[in-house]
This record gives C-alpha cells, sequence and structure tokens, in this order.
C-alpha cells in the first residue's frame, strides 16, 4: 500500500516540474498525450526522461514509442 | 533579464527540466533548436548566442573518402563565416560549443583517419584566430570524458527525437554552459585566503616544529609542494593571497623564510593574519584594508569547524570545502574556475603590487594629521586618455569588475564602447594615476552621453578601489566640467543607481552640487529605483576646492 503511495506521489512531482504552467488535477491515471495543449510529442519524451530519472530505470526503445498514459507508465514503473 | 538564443545541429530537449538551471535567470528561446542555417539571419532580439555543434550531424563518416573530403572543406568554411559574420554584427557573446565523438574500435584509432576529428580541430584553429573577445569555444567531448562517453551518449535518444545527449550528458553540457555565461557577467574572485598547518604544509608547526612538518619529503610533503605550486600559477595571474591562521606569527615566518622548500615565499602572501583571533574577524579586516567587496574573497582550510563558523558569519565568502584526500587538492584548486580569466591583462600581473601600494597607503593616510596635506605630499598627478585600441580591454573590464566605485554598474563589452566613443558627441574617457606609492595604470572611465539641446548625461562614472581616498573623483568632475564647457554644455543629467555594493557613492553627487530631482519619464533613466540629479554646468560655481592638490 505505502509503496503504491509512493509511486503515485513521485508521478505526479514529475508531472508539476514537466507541465510547470498546468494544473494537475489529483487522479494521474487517465492523464496521458495530449491532456494539456502543452503535452506535445517533445514535451512527452522530456516527462519520459525525467520519470527514468526519479525512478532509476531505463525505457526500452519500443516502449518509448508507444507509451501514451500514466496508467501504462505506472504498469512499467511497477513491474521494473 | 537576459535573453539567449539556442541553436544547434540535433535536438537539445526544448524545456526538458535539465534547462531548468538556466530558466531561472535568463529567457530561453528554442525557436532554432536544430536549425541553425536560420538562426544566423535571425531578427528575434538576444543578448547571448548560444550554437551547439555536433560535427557528427554535419558529415556522413561512411561516405567515400574523396567526396568526404570536399565536404569537409565545405563545412569549414561555412561554419566558420557564419559565426564570423555573426560577431560582426552582434554585440554579446557567442558561445559555440563543440563535439565530434564517434564510436570507433581500437584498430580504427590507431589510424590518422578520424575526419571528424580533424574538422573539428580546424573549426577550432580559425575560431582562435579570430581573435575575437565576445567568442567562447567549449571543447565538449573533453569535459564529458570525465564522465564517460557512454554515460553522455545515448542512441536510444538520437532515434526517438534526433538529440544525441542523455538526459545526464545534457545536464552536463548545460551546467558547462551555465559557469561560462557566470564568468561573463560576473567578475573573478580577487582573494585566496589560506590556512597554514595541514593546508600548507602537513603538520602543526607549533608543536611539530619546522624540521618535522610535512613538504618536499616524498608521500605528503611532495602533495603539499605541488599544492603551493597551483596556489603559484594562480597568484601569478593576478590573485591575491592571503594567510590567515591561528598561530604564531614567528613560527609561520620562520616556515616562510627558511624552510627550503617553501614555495611560497613571504612576498607572494600580501598580508599575514597570524593570531588567535576568529577567522572571519580577520577576513573582515582584510577586506577592509584592501578595500574589497567580501563576495571577492576565496578561503580555503582545512578544518570543517573554521569553515563552517566563516560560512555563518561571512556567507558572502566563497569556502571551499577540500577533498577528502589530500592528493586531490592540486587539481581541485586548478579546477577552480572562478579565479581565472579570459584575458589576462598587463594590469592583472600587477596587481599583488598594486594592492600592498593600497595597504600602505591606508596606513600612512591614518597615521597623517591633516589629509589634504598629506595627499599634496604625496604627488599625485593623473591624465586623461581617450579610448584607443590598447586600453580598450581594461575600459570593458572596469565596466565588468567595479562595484564600488560606480554610480549605475552597468557592463559594457569591448564592442559596446567602440560603439558610444563613435558618437561624435559623446564623451568617453579613461583616467591613470600616478603618485610616489608607484603608478596605479589606469583606474577610471567616464562616459557621458549627449542627448540634446546641449544637454548631457553621465551614463558611467567608476573608479577602481585601490585609488580611494585621494580625491581623484573630484578632479575627474573638474577635468569633466572643463570639457563639457567647451562643448557648450547647459545641463547634465546623473543618475545614482543603489546596488547591494556602491553605497560609498551615494553622497557622491550631492557633494559635488548636483541637486535632486524627481524622476521624469526621460529614457536614459534606468527603469530600476534610482535617485535621479541634475546639475547646470553653463556658468556654475562649484568649486572644486580640493582637486587643487593635483595642482
Amino acid at each position: 500500500m505505502k509503496q503504491k503511495f509512493m509511486v503515485d506521489k513521485i508521478l505526479y512531482d514529475c508531472l508539476k516540474k514537466n507541465f510547470p504552467k498546468e494544473k494537475i488535477p489529483k487522479l494521474i491515471d487517465k492523464l496521458g498525450y495530449g491532456s494539456f495543449r502543452t503535452w506535445d510529442s517533445l514535451a512527452h519524451l522530456n516527462l519520459l526522461m525525467l520519470i527514468e530519472k526519479k525512478f532509476k530505470f531505463k525505457f526500452k526503445f519500443d516502449q518509448m514509442l508507444n507509451i501514451k498514459t500514466i496508467k501504462e507508465i505506472k504498469k512499467i514503473v511497477k513491474n521494473k | 533579464m537576459k535573453k539567449i538564443l539556442i541553436t544547434s545541429t540535433s535536438n537539445l530537449m526544448p524545456n526538458n527540466k535539465a534547462w531548468h538551471d538556466l530558466f531561472n535567470d535568463f529567457n530561453l528561446n528554442f525557436d532554432y533548436v536544430g536549425n541553425f542555417n536560420d538562426s544566423f539571419y535571425t531578427k528575434k532580439n538576444h543578448d547571448i548566442f548560444l550554437f551547439t555543434i555536433f560535427i557528427q550531424d554535419l558529415i556522413d563518416e561512411t561516405e567515400e573518402e574523396n567526396k568526404l573530403k570536399k565536404r569537409i572543406r565545405l563545412i569549414e568554411t561555412n561554419l566558420v563565416n557564419l559565426i564570423k559574420n555573426k560577431l560582426n554584427k552582434f554585440n554579446g557573446p557567442v558561445i559555440i560549443c563543440l563535439s565530434n565523438h564517434i564510436e570507433r574500435n581500437l584498430i580504427e584509432n590507431l589510424k590518422n583517419n578520424n575526419y571528424l576529428e580533424k574538422l573539428s580541430q580546424n573549426i577550432k584553429k580559425k575560431l582562435a584566430n579570430l581573435k575575437n573577445n565576445n567568442l567562447f569555444v567549449i571543447n565538449l567531448d573533453a569535459f564529458f570524458s570525465l564522465y564517460g562517453f557512454n554515460n553522455i551518449f545515448n542512441s536510444r535518444n538520437l532515434y526517438l527525437a534526433n538529440m544525441r545527449l542523455s538526459l545526464f550528458g545534457l545536464e552536463k553540457m548545460i551546467y558547462q554552459v551555465k559557469s561560462i555565461i557566470n564568468r561573463i557577467y560576473y567578475p573573478a574572485k580577487k582573494v585566496l585566503i589560506l590556512d597554514c598547518d595541514d593546508t600548507l604544509w602537513g603538520g602543526i608547526i607549533g608543536e611539530d616544529g619546522i624540521e618535522n612538518i610535512q613538504l618536499g619529503q616524498d608521500g605528503y610533503g611532495k602533495v603539499f609542494t605541488d599544492f603551493q605550486k597551483s596556489i603559484k600559477k594562480i597568484s601569478r595571474e593576478g590573485t591575491i593571497l592571503c594567510v590567515c591562521s591561528k598561530n604564531n606569527l614567528e613560527d609561520v615566518m620562520n616556515v616562510f623564510e627558511n624552510h627550503k622548500h617553501m614555495v611560497l615565499k613571504k612576498n607572494d602572501i600580501l598580508s599575514f593574519k597570524v593570531n588567535w583571533k576568529e577567522k572571519y574577524i580577520n577576513i573582515k579586516e582584510l577586506a577592509d584594508q584592501l578595500s574589497l567587496g567580501l563576495d571577492s574573497f576565496v578561503f580555503w582550510d582545512d578544518n570543517p569547524i573554521e569553515r563552517a563558523k566563516v560560512r555563518k558569519f561571512l556567507p558572502e565568502v566563497e569556502t571551499i570545502e577540500p577533498d577528502n584526500e589530500i592528493v586531490n587538492w592540486p587539481n581541485q584548486l586548478k579546477n577552480l574556475d572562478f579565479f581565472s580569466k579570459f584575458n589576462l591583462t598587463k594590469d592583472d600581473k600587477k596587481k599583488l603590487k598594486q594592492y600592498r601600494i593600497r595597504s600602505k597607503f591606508v596606513d600612512d593616510k591614518n597615521n597623517a594629521k591633516e589629509e589634504l596635506l598629506y595627499l599634496k605630499s604625496i604627488k599625485l598627478k593623473a591624465k586623461i586618455l581617450k579610448i584607443s585600441s590598447s586600453n580598450l580591454m581594461r575600459a570593458s573590464q572596469l565596466t565588468m569588475k567595479t562595484n564600488q566605485f560606480n554610480l549605475r554598474t552597468i557592463r559594457y563589452t569591448q564592442n559596446d564602447i567602440v560603439q558610444l566613443n563613435k558618437v561624435s558627441k559623446n564623451l568617453v574617457f579613461l583616467i591613470s594615476l600616478k603618485d610616489v606609492y608607484g603608478d596605479h595604470g589606469i583606474v577610471s572611465l567616464v562616459i557621458v552621453k549627449y542627448i540634446k539641446n546641449n544637454n548631457y548625461f553621465l551614463d558611467t562614472f567608476l573608479m577602481s578601489c585601490r585609488v580611494l581616498g585621494r580625491k581623484l573623483e573630484t578632479w575627474i568632475l573638474r577635468e569633466l566640467f572643463k570639457k563639457l564647457n567647451k562643448n557648450k554644455c547647459e545641463k547634465l543629467y546623473a543618475e545614482f543607481v543603489p546596488s547591494s555594493k556602491n553605497d560609498l557613492v551615494s553622497k557622491l553627487l550631492v557633494n559635488h552640487g548636483f541637486s535632486l530631482i524627481e524622476k521624469k519619464n526621460l529614457n536614459f533613466y534606468s527603469k530600476n529605483k534610482s535617485k535621479c540629479f541634475e546639475i547646470i554646468t553653463k556658468n556654475n560655481n562649484v568649486k572644486f576646492n580640493e582637486a587643487k592638490i593635483y595642482g
């Protein structure tokens, strides 16, 4: 339970840092590519790289190409 | 906020968190990332131009050799010309980051056919030949190799986003750029304060005695010798050295005078603060004695408690955290970039002598009874110099480095000064000073801008702090008024823009007959908080009595 909370918290912080001008909702699961006007392809990659840094792991090439939502990211982070 | 235009040969992940370090202090324009050709013709306003070149982006190494050679020549001339033209029409700093790293196997590396490296070297050489002070070329690979290329470059990012670097690599590059920019706009540190025991030598002189301290012998002794050599090098380039140690003065002097392995001699040290007082008190005294701001000081001490105290009481002083391993100290000192200067002027080399003179002057003046009589006795001789190619660098340096005696603290590059000097009605001149204490060189800069209707504006009035207390400012104003009257000036506007350090000149204008006026919507006044002044120069009866000591 505790670990789940931590993952959410870190992802929330990453979103906040990567999109400083946007209001991030408390429930982040449904967010994904295109959710905000500023969430374009480049911002998406910036976000994934930031998440890599915070969780200290690397996405594979095809994961980087295919992941679109926070829900998918969570799945990968938990199984790493 | 200064604007940086960022351009590059491939992607640099605009708005990535890695850039945030620069976001806080600068406006970043990413419009031309990956599109460097257009960036050279942009009309977008910017103060700093940052161009990152990955040679790998420009040539395909697998191409046939003759074609490759042709292409290399073409790219070389193109790039150098682009940069040359940019420098001609742009006044601000142009920062070029250059990398040419490619993966090659061991055997390939033995052959002398790394065309990328050759191209990169040729570009560097040609840029260096331009001898332009606004051009800064960073060799990224030399810096990247400290961290390992495998950590810096990342193929996944290359195929995903056309970005060669890993996030870590990008962070390191930005850090490097930030340090350079900081050093362009903030002056170098001026004074290095050193502890003695276990810093200049190993052991404690008061207990171990001169025969038993570690210095010069194999092992630790060699390390301390090399550390002293690094210090000596910094001092040769114009940094002032002071010793601050809790010790008996005789013991310390004994080492400086009699130990045959001491690299630093008594004469290399401007001031010995060897006593049992707290170090922050000694450092404060030094700052007063040299009339330097505390932020010009760097403090090196092996004792964590002393460091903590100085950090607490004098946070402006840069307190170094020495490496745990003493063997790393010589390199650690060499790697500190806040002492190094981009260009060494002749004045830098004379610095130590000049500050020694300053120290003596302050002592003598405090002992004399009648200030003006004393000043008259030291045979002051000031001279006005026009701007010329030989003193241009010094003029710009003065605007960059002078913080205390500076009315508006505006920094000018050499190019800015040339432009100001081109306007025929502007007055731009330097002042040099001599007296019995020696030749002080060029110590002051005045820039007066012509506005209209025979009105002028005192844009810059600054003076090096090492000649303070000689009434030179009064003499300069008298000469300035003479010149203005010759030019039929009627009114001179002036302004005092307070900074954290220039309180010294807050009363200067009032004391010389200027009257305070309300800030009008005149475009030459700064938008910041400031006090505005004016003085009628035509037929004015301001008396410059104190300037008489100059004859």
